[in-house]
């Protein structure tokens, strides 16, 4: 928790202040407090003046940063719709299916739900080259939206769900998408919310593949550009950081107690 | 029928733009370069398995995952047993310990730059004289294992709380009507049930632990020191150099350790459900 709270209060600081704190740098404010010859960190949670310069300058100062947090939410929401829209229907053909070598398939989604994030970006490299999306932000998002893990963390609620409900709305006349739509999807609610927030952070947080695919600076996203902040411009980053962290924790806080429950779903196979 | 059809977009993405390209990417690993295809067969892979930087880098990953999963296994089991026997602030603690993880990492990394740097507060809190930048040291492995629990503990207690709250209470009931003192009854039943759960918290902290490459790579740039330096660090180096052919054997070798752990995982885990 202490990080967070260090991260919001510095936010407040002057960009004056922050540089005096926590850089190298010698100033008038932290003359008095150096030992040796190195100025040390302090890390505080009061601000000496509070002001709300680094807000402003970030978001009126440099419009870059606006144009980037959209780049992020342009690739974190297509990857979550695509994800709900691939992996529900297919978690459910999962479970009922009765093709014979149904283990075997999923097996594979597993090996490729395990693999590290380098392995993959090999192959994803080389299938943006074929389809000529090498360079642009959809080399993030459809490999996202045809991750594993989506599936699987739905079929681990299926398979605790009870059958029951499908067989009565079988009897009842329904076909499968109005059993995904009116069953699966109200009673799966927690997987879903759990691999909503989960796949958000993972996808907002996107650091490597952005790196390799998206080359051009102005359609980066959000995270590339904070990690490249720390060397540059010192005063904004708590700023920067908090803004940052808002969308994720806005949305783990709409959804933490589906989510809670959706996590322990998943472990009670 | 139509099943199939349900299926098909996920089976269809899954094997385009993952199996398929991996399985082509075979012939990157087996040629010599990239211009000139000629056929090297095995010697590619002899050059990485014989490369400083990738023993290196396979051994602190090995050693990484060594000191990680089992740590941030038996931490979490101990909280969560804590946790399970007072039932009041059970889901405020499951909200705490997500948040580390819905954190991103770009706005942590600062705050662990700043305790761990040069100027950091460690230094100057318990060596003002002699400071040490300590990502730079030998400690680093157990900086990035301690980042790493402070992130994922809370994952793996929401868990095994999971697991531990679906142990029926009649069978510890039965247990001390029986006699069992309290050790014996968490041997013999705790540990034996929540066997599922633990299989499950094991495979995801070992996803976990491959993940952690990003704080690493945020902290400490593309070559880290050499007590850091991951599979995945090599791994990117060489896609930075452009050297397509030793990242293709290194991603084989690599992938053939995981299919060999997941066999491993699966077999365990069908013998041990065996045994229940």
């Amino acid at each position: 928790m202490f990080p967070i709270l260090v991260t919001a209060a510095n936010s407040f600081m002057s960009s004056f202040e922050v540089t005096s704190r926590y850089t190298s740098a010698i100033t008038a404010a932290n003359g008095f407090n150096i030992s040796g010859h190195i100025h040390y960190v302090e890390i505080s949670l009061i601000p000496d003046f509070v002001t709300i310069g680094q807000y402003l300058k970030l978001l009126f100062g440099s419009p870059l940063y606006l144009g980037l947090f959209w780049n992020s939410v342009g690739i974190t929401l297509p990857v979550i719709g695509g994800q709900m829209l691939i992996s529900i229907p297919s978690a459910y053909a999962f479970e009922m299916s009765k093709f014979k070598y149904k283990e075997i398939v999923f097996f594979i989604y597993i090996t490729v739900m395990l693999m590290p994030l380098q392995v993959v970006l090999v192959p994803n490299f080389l299938m943006a080259e074929l389809l000529h999306i090498n360079g642009t932000s959809l080399a993030v998002i459809l490999p996202g939206i045809f991750n594993p893990f989506g599936v699987f963390i739905i079929r681990q609620a299926l398979k605790g769900m009870p059958k029951e409900y499908i067989e009565a709305a079988n009897v009842d006349g329904a076909n499968h998408l109005q059993i995904i739509i009116l069953i699966i999807r109200p009673m799966t609610a927690s997987a879903i919310a759990a691999l909503t927030v989960l796949t958000f952070i993972e996808y907002w947080n996107v650091v490597d593949q952005a790196v390799v695919f998206i080359k051009d600076s102005s359609a980066e996203p959000l995270s590339v550009y904070l990690s490249r902040l720390g060397n540059e411009s010192f005063g904004m980053i708590f700023a920067a950081s908090c803004f940052y962290m808002l969308p994720p924790v806005f949305v783990f806080l709409f959804g933490h107690n589906n989510m809670v429950e959706g996590i322990q779903l998943s472990g009670i196979k | 029928m139509t099943l199939l059809v349900l299926a098909l977009p996920s089976l269809v993405g899954l094997l385009g733009f993952y199996v398929i390209p991996f399985v082509l990417s075979i012939s990157l690993a087996v040629v010599d370069n990239s211009v000139l295809w000629n056929f090297v067969w095995m010697q590619n892979f002899k050059e990485v398995l014989s490369s400083g930087a990738f023993q290196t880098a396979l051994k602190n990953t090995g050693i990484f995952m060594a000191l990680c999963v089992p740590l941030n296994m038996v931490m979490p089991l101990f909280i969560a047993l804590l946790l399970n026997s007072t039932k009041s602030l059970r889901t405020s603690f499951g909200v705490i310990a997500l948040i580390p993880l819905v954190i991103p990492t770009g706005s942590t990394v600062h705050f662990w730059q700043s305790l761990f740097g040069l100027n950091g507060l460690i230094n100057s809190l318990l060596f003002p004289d002699n400071p040490v930048n300590w990502l730079n040291t030998d400690y680093a492995r157990w900086i990035i294992v301690f980042i790493f629990i402070w992130k994922n503990a809370g994952y793996n207690m929401v868990l095994f709380l999971a697991g531990l709250t679906s142990i029926p209470k009649e069978y510890y009931e039965c247990a001390s009507l029986e006699g069992a003192g309290s050790m014996r009854r968490f041997f013999m039943i705790t540990l034996v049930y929540l066997t599922p759960t633990a299989f499950l918290v094991l495979v995801m902290s070992i996803i976990n632990s491959f993940k952690s490459f990003k704080e690493i790579y945020l902290l400490s740039g593309e070559y880290p020191h050499s007590s850091i330096y991951m599979l995945q660090h090599y791994m990117n180096n060489q896609f930075g150099a452009s050297n397509y052919q030793k990242l293709a054997s290194a991603s084989y070798i690599l992938s053939i350790f995981i299919i060999a752990m997941v066999l491993g995982l699966f077999l365990g885990q069908n013998k041990a459900s065996r045994y229940l």
